[in-house]
């Protein structure tokens, strides 16, 4: 039953995927396979939220009928829907790439999925800090047998007893939680390895999401499936997996889904691809609060890239000048999808649920060097994008990339200043929020330097080139 | 012209890989390949925890402690660190679910230092990380233990050979292979890993080799596009970044051996694998009183978060929180609520059977014992005197 509700929610997220983009691209099976999973367990996940206070088994039929529904109705729309003029590239055939480089990368990929789902099987759940927030939530749910409202201990403190379940992230979005408890819901009580299992798919599911992606790209399948392994063999990557039940990985898949949905814009005709932008962005702060930022973030960057350029760089000057009018003592106020207003004013950001945060310089250059260029959690990632945005950027500007790279530099500039400016300093010395923060654009870096690297062999030939407002037709078609 | 170049292009990034690896291993003018070692003695070992049986000229560890743990003392009679920089350590027939530590005695307690995993028998431990080693050392001895997430009486019979030990001074050869398993050697999970890092092994004043091969690589992919162009430039590109990858591989196989035969072992023995095991034992001995005494809310209480937060996991079948002491400004609540209390005693929690009272700095609290195990009590609030 597991194993088919994680097939439904892959069947149901695919549907909406092919839907939004298409069919016709290289690599959109891959593409829908791996998009479709994360795509369809958020979804479900977030549809499931509507339902407050129920007994557990009261998960199933309208889980199991959301997913149908979504997938039936994607269908339905799919055959409605006029033929798309797209039409995909000839793939080379395998011989030309080099069979033996492809069997090898499959090889290692296979050796690394076994080693992994060995492990996600065998180990226990670590439930604690950080890693407590999203599986405690499941557990006591399903010991209960009723999703009861989760709450901070002062409030479980005050309510009677039994009416309140007390976890330690009880603010903490609940898609994943529920999705996760709809699957129990059929097993029937806690069983730890069925809880773990969505993060051993995921793992394929990421690769899937990524060959997919840069195939869709036209990047060769040699070079896709070589970004691939590299991606899914970052230690971090790995310990997410393997150390079940954190949600990091899961907002990383969907912010990097949400960024090849944004490089296909001017691209794909009609309302899909924006429609399934925005279905990302909705969902991104349904796994964690600071998806909100980042569909914040993937919004202003799909935004910028639509208007004149005259108007876009003025737009860029004017967020420059917020310093200087948060020194001059104003109150800006910025929406967070998903979170609510953002107030920021000097020396000071207020975030809805989480706080005040004082911002001030916090001196931890040296921790956050340690983190990115010292340890191995990232191996040679963090070297290696400096070195290649410097290298393409001036082209990358003037191409289709340039949202991409925007949104990726002003999740880099969230990320500096949560780090060097507030409290969250301490998890920078720590390496715990830093390395999960960090994360979260592991995914879309990676696949972000292998479209910049390829961006000589593909551009004008297979891919539409650089930036037009309007599509142009694939020049090899 | 390819030809010439390609050779020149090899002996260029060599040499740079050589003295990278002379630097980053410590190499220093003057400093010797190797000293001379000071064997000691197998005949002296003695363990408190197991029977050592001669095995070729080490000893085979017959028997483990109640937590699992072998230790060996190498040297009880005090040793001078100075001018004793390296320990070498040959053990042979460790499980895959088997870690190794060296232990130093000063100021009256051990200090412990976690080796990384490795392949080989012979490891190479610098004893200058730990900074009790200086001086006169009372002792100096060597553990092997399970992994923490496997509960002792779980974890296999195994019978690992110490097939040698002896102490060099600082030398080349023993900086090259101390640093080398930093390296490349297996960081396991521990079942309180919160990153990757591997930092529950300890701080490493050795250079990392992330940088080094960071720089060697920058130096590959520049000599590449001299060779053959930037058609050479993706190739080589795809080479340095493989190399980290089949560590990494390396790295999974050892840690998925470590889980699978962890796994095996508590399938074998009827019981689970956890983030704390003496945890789970202790509230596995609790359970039926607390079930029978039908509790209506259960409070852990500790200042620790992990004390605090995965007893709270293992509890959840109740109406759990997890709090430190401080969060709760008034009891009285929870005491005519008859809430249970589930308190460590190692942070001062004493229950006093005489007057019923369950106190801890100044705080004194009218309870019933309902379940006492060696590191936790749980206590009914409010019923001071009565019976259970």
């Amino acid at each position: 039953v597991s194993w088919l509700g994680l097939l439904l929610m892959t069947v149901a997220g695919a549907g909406v995927l092919r839907l939004g983009l298409g069919g016709a691209r290289c690599g959109a099976r891959w593409l829908e396979l791996g998009g479709g999973f994360v795509l369809g367990f958020v979804l479900l996940g977030a549809m499931l939220g509507m339902l407050e206070d129920v007994p557990l088994a009261a998960l199933r039929w309208p889980g199991l009928l959301g997913l149908v529904g979504v997938a039936l109705a994607s269908g339905t729309l799919l055959a409605w829907r006029t033929r798309s003029t797209e039409r995909a590239p000839r793939p080379l055939p395998f011989q030309r790439e080099g069979l033996w480089p492809l069997l090898l990368l499959a090889l290692m990929l296979l050796l690394f999925a076994a080693l992994l789902l060995l492990q996600v099987w065998s180990l226990p759940t670590l439930a604690w800090d950080g890693w407590n927030a999203w599986l405690a939530k499941l557990r006591a749910w399903v010991e209960a047998r009723h999703l009861l409202p989760a709450v901070v201990f002062g409030e479980w403190l005050a309510a009677p007893a039994g009416s309140t379940l007390a976890v330690a992230g009880a603010a903490y979005p609940e898609a994943l939680p529920r999705a996760l408890a709809w699957l129990l819901a059929w097993h029937g009580g806690w069983n730890e390895r069925l809880a773990h299992l969505p993060w051993a798919v995921l793992w394929p599911a990421l690769g899937a999401l990524c060959y997919g992606g840069l195939r869709g790209e036209s990047v060769p399948r040699l070079a896709a499936g070589l970004t691939c392994l590299l991606l899914l063999s970052l230690p971090l990557v790995t310990a997410h997996v393997v150390l079940s039940g954190y949600a990091d990985l899961w907002l990383a898949s969907l912010i990097l889904l949400a960024l090849l949905v944004l490089l296909r814009f001017g691209r794909t005709p009609g309302w899909g691809p924006p429609a399934l932008f925005l279905v990302c962005l909705i969902l991104l702060p349904q796994i964690k609060l600071e998806g909100a930022i980042y569909a914040l973030l993937l919004a202003a960057a799909a935004l910028l890239w639509r208007l004149p350029a005259a108007l876009r760089w003025a737009l860029i000057g004017l967020v420059a000048l917020l310093p200087l009018a948060l020194w001059l003592g104003w109150t800006v106020a910025v929406p967070a999808p998903g979170l609510g207003w953002v107030m920021l004013r000097s020396g000071a950001v207020e975030l809805p649920i989480i706080g005040v945060l004082e911002l001030h310089w916090r001196p931890v250059a040296g921790a956050v060097a340690h983190a990115l260029f010292v340890l191995p959690s990232f191996s040679l990632l963090w070297y290696l994008v400096p070195a290649v945005v410097v290298l393409r950027w001036r082209r990358a500007l003037g191409s289709q990339l340039a949202p991409g790279l925007a949104f990726l530099a002003g999740a880099g500039l969230f990320h500096f200043l949560l780090f060097f400016f507030t409290e969250a300093s301490a998890w920078a010395e720590n390496l715990t929020s830093l390395n999960r923060l960090l994360l979260h654009v592991v995914p879309s870096w990676t696949v972000m330097l292998c479209l910049l690297l390829a961006e000589d062999e593909i551009s004008g030939t297979q891919r539409y080139g650089r930036f037009a407002k309007s599509p142009r037709p694939p020049a090899s078609a | 012209v390819i030809g010439w170049r390609l050779r020149v292009a090899v002996l260029v990034w060599s040499i740079a890989a050589l003295v990278a690896l002379l630097w980053a291993a410590g190499w220093k003018p003057g400093l010797a390949w190797s000293t001379e070692a000071e064997p000691l003695d197998a005949a002296l070992w003695n363990s408190p925890t197991s029977e050592l049986q001669p095995a070729g000229r080490g000893r085979r560890l017959n028997g483990q402690a109640a937590d699992g743990m072998q230790l060996v003392w190498l040297d009880r009679d005090g040793l001078e660190a100075g001018g004793r920089r390296f320990l070498w350590l040959c053990i042979d027939e460790l499980g895959p679910e088997q870690r190794v530590a060296v232990a130093v005695g000063a100021d009256g307690r051990l200090h412990w230092l976690p080796l990384h995993d490795t392949w080989a028998n012979w490891r190479s431990v610098d004893l200058e990380r730990l900074p009790s080693w200086r001086g006169e050392v009372q002792a100096l001895a060597v553990a092997v233990l399970r992994v923490d997430y496997l509960p002792a009486q779980a974890a296999p019979a195994r019978q690992p050979v110490l097939c040698g030990a002896e102490l060099r001074g600082d030398e080349f050869a023993s900086r090259l292979r101390s640093r080398w398993t930093q390296w490349f050697g297996g960081r396991g999970w521990s079942g309180r890993s919160i990153n990757s890092a591997g930092l529950q092994l300890g701080e490493s004043r050795a250079p990392d080799v992330l940088p080094v091969w960071a720089a060697l690589s920058a130096l590959a992919l520049v000599l590449a596009v001299w060779v053959g162009g930037r058609r050479w430039l993706m190739p080589a590109l795809a080479a340095v970044l493989l190399l980290p990858t089949a560590v990494e591989l390396g790295q999974q196989t050892r840690r998925a051996l470590a889980a699978q035969a962890s796994a095996a072992a508590v399938d074998a023995a009827g019981s689970v694998l956890s983030a704390a095991p003496a945890l789970v034992s202790e509230f596995d001995a609790m359970r039926p009183a607390l079930r029978a005494a039908a509790v209506k809310r259960l409070l852990v209480l500790s200042s620790n978060s992990f004390l605090r937060e995965y007893p709270v996991w293992l509890l959840r079948e109740f109406n759990v929180a997890g709090a430190e002491p401080d969060w709760v400004a008034d009891f009285s609540a929870l005491q005519a609520e008859e809430a249970v209390l589930l308190v460590p005693r190692a942070e001062g929690w004493a229950w006093d059977a005489t007057s019923g009272m369950l106190q801890r700095e100044g705080l004194r609290l009218p309870a019933r014992e309902l379940a006492s195990g060696p590191g936790w009590l749980a206590l009914r609030l409010g019923a001071a005197g009565r019976s259970p």
